[in-house]
C-alpha cells in the first residue's frame, strides 16, 4: 500500500516548510512507532541515493533546523541512528503526528491507513507573537 | 498620596526618581519624587501605573470624565543596554471595561521619555481647547493643538515633531479618539523605523475626553547602569536562544503565526463559528511578505526587527504603503470577517492606525455585528446597509464611519458588548469578549491555559495577561485543564513584571524566558545595583497583579465577571484538529476555584487581608468588599 506523509515545519526563517515522503507499507495497519521508522528509512534511503535534498527534519532541534538554513544541510546518519532520534523526539513531544486531524500520542497505538488517509508530521519551532 | 518619599534623583541606578503631574484643567504642572522603596515594590511601567491610579483615582469615576488619569510610565531598563527595553506603558481606567487597563507600545517614545528624567507622566483634567503636552527635562508645557484636531495620527505626529526641536518623539490620537470611540488607540510615529501603537482598552478615547491630541517627549538625560559588565555577560548568554526563538519573527513578523495556528485549528473564523480557515493561505505571513514586503523596521536598539513595511503594488488598493498588519489584525480584519482579500487588510490596517482605532476590538465588534445580521438580529433598515462576511468594501466603509460615529456605526463605536445590549438576549451568545474587551486571536477553546487566563485577566479579553506563547509548544498539553490555573498565576506574574520593566514581550519571552527565571533578577540587579532574588521578583509580579485585582474589585468585579463568552463555554469547536474542544462552565468553575485558592483570594475572587498584608499592600488598598 502506498503512503504519503506530509511533514510541516512552522517557524523557519523561510516560513513554513512542507515536504512529502512517499513509501509503501506491507500492511494497512501499523503502529505509530512503525510508521515513524518506515518514514525515516525511506528518507535516509532517498538521501543516500541523492533522490531528495535532505531529511524533512521534524525530529531535529530548532537550533539545527535554523542553522541549517536549507534542507540540503540536513544530512542523515545511519538509518538506525535516525530512527532512534525520531522515536525519542516523538516521545518527548518535540513534534506531532496527526492523522486525519487527530493527534496521536502513543507510539504503540495501531493505525489503519486508507488511500485517502491524511498523515502529517508537524513541527512547531519556537514562535512568538500576538 | 505618595508621601514620605524623599527625592532620590541621581541616587538610584536605573531611575531618575521623578514623576510628572499634569492637570489639563488648571494647566498646572508639578514634579514629584519617589524613592528606592517605591521602585523596588513596583519596578516601573505597569507597576507604577496601577500604584498611582489606585491611590489617586476614586472608584466609580467615569473613564471619560476629567478625573480619570492617564499614566505614561517607563521602566528601569528603558534606554539601557538591555535589548527590547523600548516600550512605554500607558495605564488608565478603560472606557471599554471600566477597569484598570495598561497598554504598551514600541518605537522610540519610551527612550525619549526616559531621557526627560520622568519615569511616569500623570495626566488628569480636561483642557478647554485641544492641546498637546510637551514634556522635557524641566517639566512640561501645554500647547495648542487646535490646528491638528481632526487630523490623522501620522500627520499630527510629524507636524508636532517638525514644530519642536530635534529629538522630539510624539504619540497622538486620531479622529476616533476625538470622537470618543471606546476602542480608540494612540499611535507613535517613529519615522526612522518602527511605529508603535498603544492599541487596546480605549486609551485614545481617554486622551480625546481630555482634549489631549498628543503627548510629545524630548530629553537628553542618561540612565545609569550599576554594573554594565554584568548586563553584557547576561546578554551573551541570552543571545543564542533569542536568535533561535525569533528567527521566524525576524523574517515575517507576527504574521508567521497565521498558517501554524490555522493548521492546529485555532484561528477564529466568521466570528468564531469555526476555527479552521480554508482561505488562510491567502492571508498568511508568507503570502503577505511575498506580495508586499518593502523593508524591515525595528524599535529603538532592538536586534530582532519584527516590524515590516508593506507596499501594495497592484489591485484596488495599489499605492497603499503602510506597516504590516500584525497577526492579531489579520485575525480581526481577515479570518473573523471571512475576508481573504489581503490588499484590503493592509488598507484597513492603515485606516485604523490613521484614524486611531484598535484593530482587534474593531474587527471583533464587526464580526459580531455581521453574525447578528446573518441571524436577523440586525437589519438593513437599522444598519443602513447589508453586513456580509467577506465584503471588504463594507469593512473599509465602516471603519471610517465608526471613527466619525456616522449613522449605525455610532453603535459599533461603543464596542460589541454595548451593542449586544441593544440587540436583545440572543445577541449575547455571539459575543467574543471578556469583561467588555473583545478577545484576540489565541483560542479560548483550544488553549486551556488561555481559558482560565482570559477569564481572570485584569484587562479582560487580552493575551498580554496570560500569554499563549508557551501553550503552542507541542510538548505543552493544551487540551487538559490540569495545571492551567497554576500556569496562569505564574504567567500573570511574568507579564506584570515584563510590563513593569516595559520590555518587549517577544525579546523577553524568547531571550530571557517565557516565565520568570533567574535571568530577570540578574537583569534588574545589573541595572539597578539591587540584590533581588527570583522570589523577590515573583513577589513584585504578584503584588502588581493583586493591586490590579483590588482596583477591579473596587469597581465591582468578582467571580461572576471572571467568565468566558457563551460560545467558548457551550459551542465546541466544530472541525479540525481540536474538534470538540470548549471550556464548559463546570470546568471553568473548577479552574477558578483552584486559581483563587492558589492566589490566596476568597472564593469570590477577592484578595484577602492576609494576602494583601503579605504583599505589603494593606496600607495601600485598605478594606475591600468581601
Amino acid at each position: 500500500m502506498h503512503v504519503t506523509v506530509t511533514t510541516i515545519i512552522f517557524g523557519l526563517p523561510e516560513g513554513q516548510r512542507l515536504v512529502s515522503t512517499r513509501f509503501t507499507v506491507a500492511t494497512a495497519t501499523l503502529t505509530v512507532r512503525e510508521l515513524i521508522a518506515r518514514k525515516v528509512e525511506q528518507e535516509v534511503a532517498e538521501c543516500l541515493a541523492c533522490e531528495r535534498p535532505g531529511l524533512s527534519g521534524e525530529y531535529l532541534s530548532p537550533e539545527v533546523l535554523i542553522k541549517a538554513r536549507t534542507r540540503e544541510a540536513l544530512t542523515p546518519g545511519t538509518v538506525d541512528t535516525e530512527i532512534v532520534r525520531a522515536q525519542r523526539a516523538f516521545a518527548a513531544r518535540d513534534y506531532m503526528i496527526v492523522i486525519d486531524d487527530k493527534r496521536l500520542f502513543d507510539p504503540d497505538i495501531g493505525v489503519t491507513l486508507l488511500p485517502e488517509t491524511r498523515i502529517e508530521f508537524i513541527k512547531i519551532l519556537p514562535l512568538v507573537g500576538g | 498620596m505618595i508621601t514620605g518619599f524623599r527625592a532620590a534623583e541621581d541616587a538610584m541606578h536605573g531611575y531618575s526618581g521623578r514623576l510628572l503631574n499634569v492637570d489639563l484643567s488648571s494647566g498646572q504642572v508639578g514634579i514629584e519624587t519617589f524613592d528606592e522603596a517605591f521602585a523596588r515594590d513596583y519596578l516601573g511601567g505597569n507597576g507604577f501605573a496601577i500604584r498611582l491610579l489606585y491611590e489617586r483615582l476614586a472608584s466609580g469615576v467615569d473613564p471619560l470624565a476629567p478625573e480619570n488619569m492617564l499614566v505614561f510610565a517607563v521602566g528601569p531598563v528603558t534606554d539601557t543596554l538591555v535589548p527590547g527595553a523600548t516600550r512605554c506603558c500607558v495605564g488608565t481606567k478603560s472606557p471599554l471595561t471600566g477597569l484598570f487597563f495598561d497598554s504598551t507600545f514600541g518605537g522610540m517614545f519610551a527612550a525619549a521619555q526616559k531621557r526627560t528624567g520622568f519615569e511616569a507622566l500623570m495626566i488628569t483634567g480636561r483642557a478647554p481647547q485641544p492641546v498637546y503636552l510637551l514634556v522635557h527635562e524641566d517639566g512640561a508645557e501645554i500647547k495648542s493643538a487646535t490646528q491638528w484636531w481632526g487630523c490623522y495620527t501620522r500627520d499630527t505626529n510629524l507636524a508636532i515633531r517638525d514644530q519642536e526641536t530635534s529629538g522630539t518623539e510624539v504619540l497622538s490620537i486620531g479622529p476616533a479618539g476625538e470622537n470618543l470611540v471606546r476602542y480608540a488607540c494612540a499611535v507613535h510615529t517613529w519615522d526612522k523605523s518602527r511605529d508603535g501603537v498603544a492599541g487596546r482598552g480605549g486609551l485614545g478615547a481617554v486622551m480625546g475626553s481630555k482634549n489631549l491630541k498628543a503627548v510629545a517627549v524630548r530629553g537628553s538625560r542618561k540612565t545609569s547602569t550599576a554594573d554594565p559588565e554584568a548586563v553584557k555577560t547576561l546578554l551573551g548568554e541570552i543571545r543564542e536562544p533569542m536568535k533561535v526563538g525569533t528567527a521566524g519573527l525576524k523574517q515575517y513578523g507576527t504574521t508567521i503565526l497565521v498558517n501554524m495556528i490555522n493548521k492546529i485549528g485555532a484561528l477564529g473564523v466568521r466570528n468564531l463559528q469555526t476555527e479552521c480557515y480554508d482561505k488562510a493561505a491567502a492571508i498568511s505571513g508568507e503570502t503577505f511578505k511575498e506580495a508586499y514586503f518593502e523593508k524591515d523596521t525595528t524599535c529603538f536598539k532592538c536586534p530582532v526587527a519584527c516590524g515590516k513595511d508593506f507596499h501594495v503594488h497592484d489591485g484596488e488598493y495599489a499605492g497603499t504603503q503602510w506597516k504590516m498588519p500584525e497577526y492579531e489584525t489579520i485575525f480581526a480584519l481577515g479570518s473573523m470577517l471571512d475576508n481573504a482579500h489581503k490588499g484590503s487588510i493592509v488598507k484597513a490596517n492603515e485606516l485604523c492606525d490613521q484614524l486611531g482605532m484598535d484593530t482587534i476590538s474593531l474587527g471583533v465588534t464587526f464580526s459580531f455585528a455581521f453574525e447578528c445580521f446573518e441571524k436577523g438580529l440586525l437589519t438593513r433598515e437599522r444598519c443602513g446597509r447589508e453586513l456580509h462576511f467577506g465584503d471588504y468594501h463594507t469593512i473599509l466603509d465602516l471603519i471610517e464611519a465608526v471613527a466619525y460615529r456616522r449613522g449605525f456605526a455610532d453603535l459599533l463605536a461603543e464596542g460589541s458588548v454595548r451593542l449586544a445590549v441593544q440587540l436583545g438576549a440572543e445577541a449575547a451568545n455571539y459575543l467574543y469578549a471578556v469583561k467588555g474587551l473583545e478577545m484576540p486571536a489565541h483560542s479560548a477553546r483550544v488553549l486551556k491555559g488561555m481559558s482560565i487566563g482570559y477569564a481572570t485577566a485584569t484587562r479582560g479579553g487580552s493575551h498580554h495577561d496570560t500569554r499563549p506563547t508557551l501553550q503552542y509548544a507541542t510538548d505543552h498539553d493544551n487540551t487538559s485543564p490540569a495545571g492551567k490555573p497554576e500556569f496562569a498565576v505564574q504567567n500573570q506574574h511574568f507579564t506584570a513584571v515584563g510590563d513593569s520593566l516595559t520590555q518587549c514581550r517577544f525579546v523577553s519571552e524568547r531571550g530571557f524566558g517565557g516565565m520568570l527565571n533567574e535571568h530577570y533578577p540578574r537583569m534588574i540587579n545589573a541595572v539597578t545595583g539591587w540584590n533581588l532574588s527570583l522570589h523577590d521578583v515573583e513577589c513584585i509580579g504578584e503584588r502588581i497583579w493583586n493591586l490590579e485585582r483590588a482596583f477591579n474589585v473596587r469597581e465591582g468585579v468578582s467571580r461572576e465577571q471572571d467568565t468566558l463568552p457563551y460560545r467558548v463555554m457551550y459551542e465546541p469547536v466544530p472541525e479540525g484538529m481540536h474538534k470538540g474542544m470548549h471550556c464548559p462552565p463546570e470546568e471553568l468553575q473548577a479552574m477558578l476555584a483552584e486559581y483563587y485558592a492558589l492566589r490566596g483570594w476568597t472564593p469570590e475572587g477577592v484578595p484577602t487581608q492576609e494576602k494583601l498584608q503579605s504583599l505589603g499592600l494593606l496600607s495601600v488598598v485598605g478594606a475591600l468588599p468581601r
